[in-house]
């Protein structure tokens, strides 16, 4: 009935961004600034412990390390709004080997919660078992590997299916971004209701 | 006859002539292991990649940036037909990139096609998904390929180098010397 116009619309929601050494960096840094300016609260997760750090990469070129804020191990999806998994290709061939960065993810499906995906970030899906039947795009080497598994692949900046958000490549992070906050505005909380 | 027949010591690969096809990001020892290897048993072997030939491939150890390369040959001056076998090491970033390489691609289904052997290490099989050679074959490689490799109607075990037909393939750098071995027969059964 209300409409709330402000700046912090995702004041209160709590974002968890999963990822290891190899992580493209500005795949990390701008989905995570952009949800903070707009409220939410950002939580870095990796198979590695809180307090060891994460390597980033520009492409093939060693970029800035960053703290690691808790271990998969002892995070629960059911005390996240969202998941996003950044790409750069090392990323997410290292969280393949890990049982709980796996099974972490596969909860954000189960609980259908948003999980947004960039990249070479997708390709985690295809172990947590998301990728079947979903529409989605990637980094173009991902696709016969997400075809081969059940997804419908499209060559487009973002792709939204049912709460999976994906996209192909740094310069798609504009949209990206806008569709991970269109998700989280939507889960289950957000709407602001008639005493808003 | 009798001379050229069996050829005692270590020149078994006197004249074949293996391809090795990466890019950037290799894992620069799945590379030197390998082609030291087949030198020593004679064979000539060529790098070939999607880069020109004259530019340099960045190899990696592991996370760590390694040594540099000259490409020999770039993949689209190189005919199948002028090999006797083909090797792909691994590095997770050098296989990503060669699935987009449409002559690269179209260079290992050529292997494939003509039944020649392909030898492919750790990240190194990622390509034959796209390249088509993957489907009922029994295979091994880095785990994280465990389930691409299935997906694509591979029969995919744990062991330091499976061979299936004339192809070979292993897991890891510690497995290289039984991956050379593997090679070497493949290539010194070649008629």
């Amino acid at each position: 009935m209300m409409e709330q116009v402000s700046n912090r619309p995702l004041e209160g929601k709590r974002v968890a961004m999963l990822m290891t050494d190899g992580v493209e960096q500005i795949e990390y840094t701008s989905p995570r600034s952009y949800l903070e300016e707009r409220g939410a609260t950002v939580v870095l997760l990796s198979p590695k412990d809180a307090g060891e750090e994460v390597q980033g990469f520009n492409h093939l070129q060693q970029g800035d390390r960053f703290r690691v804020e808790m271990n998969v191990r002892d995070a629960n999806p059911t005390d996240f709004d969202a998941l996003v998994l950044p790409g750069g290709v090392a990323n997410p061939d290292n969280l393949r080997m890990s049982r709980e960065a796996i099974d972490f993810i596969r909860g954000f499906s189960v609980e259908d919660k948003p999980v947004g995906a960039i990249c070479h970030g997708p390709w985690t899906l295809i172990d947590a078992g998301i990728a079947t039947s979903k529409h989605m795009t990637s980094w173009p080497s991902l696709k016969k590997d997400l075809i081969n598994a059940g997804a419908e692949w499209t060559d487009d900046e973002v792709v939204i299916d049912d709460r999976l958000v994906t996209s192909r490549k740094p310069d798609d992070l504009p949209a990206f971004n806008d569709a991970l906050v269109k998700e989280l505005m939507l889960a289950p909380g957000t709407d602001p209701g008639p005493t808003a | 006859m009798q001379q050229n027949a069996q050829q005692a010591g270590g020149r078994a690969l006197q004249g074949k002539r293996v391809a090795i096809l990466m890019t950037d990001g290799v894992e620069q020892v799945e590379y030197t292991g390998p082609r030291g290897f087949l030198e020593e048993q004679g064979a000539q072997v060529t790098l070939v990649s999607p880069k020109g030939a004259g530019e340099e491939i960045q190899g990696m150890n592991h996370m760590d940036l390694g040594d540099k390369f000259k490409v020999e040959m770039n993949v689209r001056d190189a005919q199948p037909g002028d090999f006797d076998a083909l090797v792909l090491p691994g590095g997770v970033a050098n296989p990503d990139q060669l699935r987009l390489s449409a002559e690269s691609i179209g260079f290992i289904r050529e292997f494939g096609m003509k039944n020649k052997p392909i030898a492919a290490i750790c990240h190194g099989p990622w390509t034959l998904i796209d390249a088509e050679l993957v489907t009922g074959r029994r295979m091994t490689s880095w785990p994280t390929l465990q389930t691409d490799l299935q997906n694509a109607g591979a029969q995919w075990s744990d062991e330091q180098v499976v061979v299936d037909g004339r192809l070979v393939t292993s897991r890891k750098p510690d497995d290289i010397p039984a991956f050379n071995q593997a090679i070497l027969k493949e290539l010194a059964e070649e008629k």
